[in-house]
């Protein structure tokens, strides 16, 4: 027996486990949603459709976060969502204070979610302090505390609730006659029931008095409800929490998802209101032995008022309905799923190794010169080239998932330093994948930081500059071929030319006498330690911020271009690669070994002569097309021994904006890159970014470019240094 | 609210305006009894109503019922509001058959509405 139990124990645990797994996802989305819908109503706190929105999102989290048993963030979520049906309703204005404390509470759920999910923490205490916050703000005392559970039990049905799952309820609402006088409109509990799905809703009227002895404060009617909803039975509950002891509300599943599609008919007429109560078996007998239909019959005879009837034709109607829009969805199948993030994970990596296969495959299919397998050999690599494509547009998520986070930072900020900005999004529909967009949002967020508090001025010093007082920061996003393009651009002040110079001089970044072109003095506020901010604000200016950026962009293979106009504004803006998973490589050898270059970066390649190369000493300079351009030589700082050919080319790269020349042996040609990680023992070689497999199963490095040269640099820097008379 | 009654011979005509809600409960119900026993035939005009709930509903129930009882009529002037569609949808209101009372099938909340589909 204990066994059993145990056995069971496990089960629930593990489809509760399952069931968090599945919601995490749609967690976090849906306090996006929430987080965007409040942001919307801020701009106009009468918006009913962001208002619903709002309250949509709300009530989602707290049914679903019941139903995957997060208790502690249902029962919160329920405080906040009764307190803003307040809003809903017309009772309290959607004021900024009521927005920033529905903010703070949807970090509050945040934090709870991360708790389970991130293995964050969450502070207990500031549950409470929040819902205090909120009663202050409650016109009167309206706002009694919720206490979980659901006194007046419904009857539970005989058929097996599962959460996620369609079912359609039978509900017999009946409140008590002085319900109105507690502040109770039903017919707000019937709406917030149709929030749960398909509803229909029929009033019992026949206790209705005559005029003569109408209590017009009183509610004389009760409601037999037919729901159809995948939301669980608590959410039901949850709708009539405040009523309980001011209502009898009974609840019964009568059909529920998939168990019943073989069923053609639902109930007969009799069925259903002998199960309701309504009507005796032996009162159903003698109906049955007429010749009329049994509904009416039923009324004729006076045995079933017409509305009871009327409501278990609702119900037999709304089931079949239900059923036939199940076997419709059964046909069609569904539209989208939702699959957990290492799932698909898991399938670039093996897509990525059958690309490396295939490229084996091809490789030893044209050696072998068999025409049969060459042909197979085609077909296998277009077919791969098309599911690794697909593969690739799965991981792919619109930007604009993140650009909420974006609002909120705008807004806090502003409002900390007392600045009024408008942030405005394009392109939220661009597509990027998901690892990058997650890798991307920090460095955005320092980014629109920093625009808030350096770039756009307070609203007396921009009306003072004949701008508008409210500032505006535009957060773009397209795509441009294997890239996006991302721009962060502000109307305010612009970039200081003289101050940044002036602080590059102090940090010992430039010479004094260096003469720089606009953008190269532009990107050294992406260098170390670099800040010009006056004070050392709570925001930003602390000398920690663009240089992170430059760094977290470069690890994605990004780069980043600045441009400002003074009094204008800034834009920033950042060029990324579609994906991080695949690549275009360019792949080169110098004697076995073989190296790719992302070929993003590479411009062009030239030929280097041993004569050239030796008239050139130490200087490590070609001549390329009279443009001076300077370059590495790989043989030498990579080790590779051997002799170098007597032609060695040069694939002249772009980093940073400047011109850099690699010197390799040979240039093999494009190359389709699956990018493996070094593995823990290498995590500290710089300058190699990972590496792959060739078709013949060798090992080919990929090149970190723009860090390799700033190696190459630093080093060259030092030997100068080292080698200047003392 | 509201709420006026006026008489011409044998008709009624009863006027709800502004808010017909629940404190304005009683004046309607006042207003429903005289019609009721001052004449036979009782028409209600809602086109100046700006807000309604469960209470107006209820009693405009009460009078049908009544005035089924005395054998006399009492029908809505003219289509009701959408206003009033609404919350007799939201209520639960709409049916397709009247209730026991309803033997000329005048029920007020027969065919009107947009069905008790939520």
């Amino acid at each position: 027996m204990s066994d059993n139990r145990e056995t069971f124990d496990d089960s629930t645990e593990n489809i509760v486990r399952e069931l968090r797994a599945t919601f995490r996802e749609e967690a976090y989305e849906l306090l996006s949603e929430l987080e965007s819908a409040l942001l919307e109503l801020e701009k106009d706190p009468a918006d009913n459709q962001q208002i619903g929105r709002a309250f949509r999102a709300m009530h989602t989290i707290k049914g679903s976060g019941g139903a995957c048993e997060f208790h502690e963030v249902s029962a919160f979520t329920h405080e906040l969502e009764s307190i803003f049906d307040k809003v809903r309703s017309g009772k309290m204005t959607a004021s900024k204070e009521i927005i920033t404390l529905t903010l703070t509470a949807k970090d509050q759920i945040e934090a709870m979610f991360n708790s389970y999910y991130r293995g964050g923490t969450v502070d207990p205490d500031r549950t409470g302090e929040i819902l205090a916050s909120f009663r202050k703000l409650l016109p009167g005392s309206a706002a009694a505390p919720a206490k979980p559970g659901f006194s007046s039990q419904p009857k539970a049905s005989a058929k097996k609730e599962e959460p996620g799952r369609t079912m359609t309820y039978r509900i017999r609402f009946r409140p008590v006659p002085g319900i109105f006088s507690q502040g109770t409109n039903p017919v707000n509990l019937l709406n917030e029931l149709r929030e749960l799905g398909k509803c229909n809703v029929v009033a019992q009227t026949e206790a209705i008095p005559y005029l003569e002895d109408f209590d017009p404060q009183a509610c004389h009617t009760y409601w037999d409800v037919i729901l159809s909803t995948s939301r669980g039975l608590n959410a039901i509950q949850d709708v009539f929490i405040f009523v309980k002891d001011s209502a009898e509300v009974k609840i019964d599943v009568i059909a529920e998802g998939g168990y019943l599609e073989d069923e053609k008919a639902y109930k007969k007429l009799g069925e259903i209101l002998l199960e309701r109560g309504d009507l005796s078996p032996q009162d159903l007998k003698k109906v049955l032995n007429g010749k009329k239909r049994v509904g009416e019959m039923l009324v004729e005879t006076g045995i079933v008022p017409p509305s009871k009837v009327e409501s278990a034709l609702v119900e037999q109607q709304h089931v079949r309905e239900m059923r036939e829009q199940r076997q419709g969805h059964v046909d069609q199948g569904s539209s989208s799923i939702r699959v957990a993030t290492s799932r698909l994970d898991s399938l670039v990596n093996l897509v990525g190794e059958l690309v490396t296969v295939q490229a084996r495959l091809s490789q030893t299919a044209l050696n072998t010169g068999m025409p049969a397998l060459v042909n197979i050999a085609e077909e296998v690599e277009r077919l791969t080239a098309s599911l690794r494509d697909n593969a690739m547009s799965i991981r792919m998520l619109p930007i604009g998932t993140t650009f909420s986070k974006f609002r909120r930072v705008v807004r806090d900020l502003s409002a900390e330093l007392g600045k009024e900005i408008e942030l405005v999004a394009e392109g939220a529909e661009t597509e990027l994948d998901k690892t990058v967009i997650e890798r991307l949002s920090d460095p955005l967020v320092h980014i629109i930081r920093n625009s808030v508090d350096h770039g756009i001025e307070l609203p007396e010093v921009r009306m003072a500059a004949g701008k508008p007082k409210r500032g505006t920061i535009t957060l773009s996003a397209l795509h441009s071929g294997a890239h996006v393009l991302i721009r962060v651009q502000d109307d305010g002040a612009g970039l200081d030319a003289a101050a940044i110079r002036a602080k590059a001089i102090e940090k010992g970044l430039i010479q004094p006498e260096a003469e720089l072109g606009e953008s190269e003095l532009m990107e050294l506020i992406l260098a170390p330690g670099f800040s010009t901010a006056r004070n050392v604000t709570g925001v930003s200016g602390r000398g920690v911020g663009m240089d992170v950026v430059k760094r977290a962009i470069d690890a994605l293979r990004g780069t980043i271009e600045i441009s400002s106009v003074p009094g204008r504004g800034t834009s920033i803006m950042l060029k990324l690669p579609l994906t991080l998973a695949i690549i275009d490589g360019f792949l080169t050898r110098i004697c076995g070994e073989h190296f790719i270059f992302p070929l993003s970066l590479v411009q062009e390649c030239i030929e280097l002569s041993r004569e050239e190369a030796l008239k050139a000493s130490n200087r490590r300079l070609a001549n390329v097309r009279g443009q001076i351009v300077p370059y590495i030589r790989l043989r030498e700082y990579f080790l590779v021994s051997g002799d170098s050919p007597a032609f060695e080319q040069i694939v002249i790269v772009n980093v940073d904006g400047r011109r850099v020349g690699l010197v390799v042996d040979t240039v093999v040609g494009e190359h389709q890159t699956v990018l493996k990680s070094l593995g823990k023992y290498y995590h500290g070689v710089e300058g190699i970014s990972g590496a792959t497999i060739l078709g013949d199963g060798t090992v080919a490095l990929i090149l970190d470019i723009p860090k390799l040269v700033r190696m190459v640099e630093q080093q060259e820097a030092q030997m100068t240094r080292g080698g200047e008379p003392s | 609210m509201g709420t006026s009654f006026t008489q011409s011979g044998n008709r009624g005509l009863v006027t709800l305006d502004g808010e017909v809600t629940l404190p304005h409960a009683e004046d309607l119900r006042r207003a429903l009894i005289k019609a009721l026993i001052d004449t036979d035939d009782i028409s209600i005009a809602l086109d100046g109503m700006q807000d309604v709930d469960l209470s107006c509903l209820q009693l405009l129930c009460s009078a049908h019922r009544s005035a089924a009882r005395l054998k006399k009529r009492i029908y809505f002037a003219g289509d009701p509001p959408q206003l009033f569609k609404d919350m007799m949808t939201a209520a639960g209101f709409t049916r397709s058959t009247g209730c026991k009372l309803d033997c000329d099938k005048s029920c007020l909340w027969v065919g009107k509405g947009a069905g008790n589909v939520g």
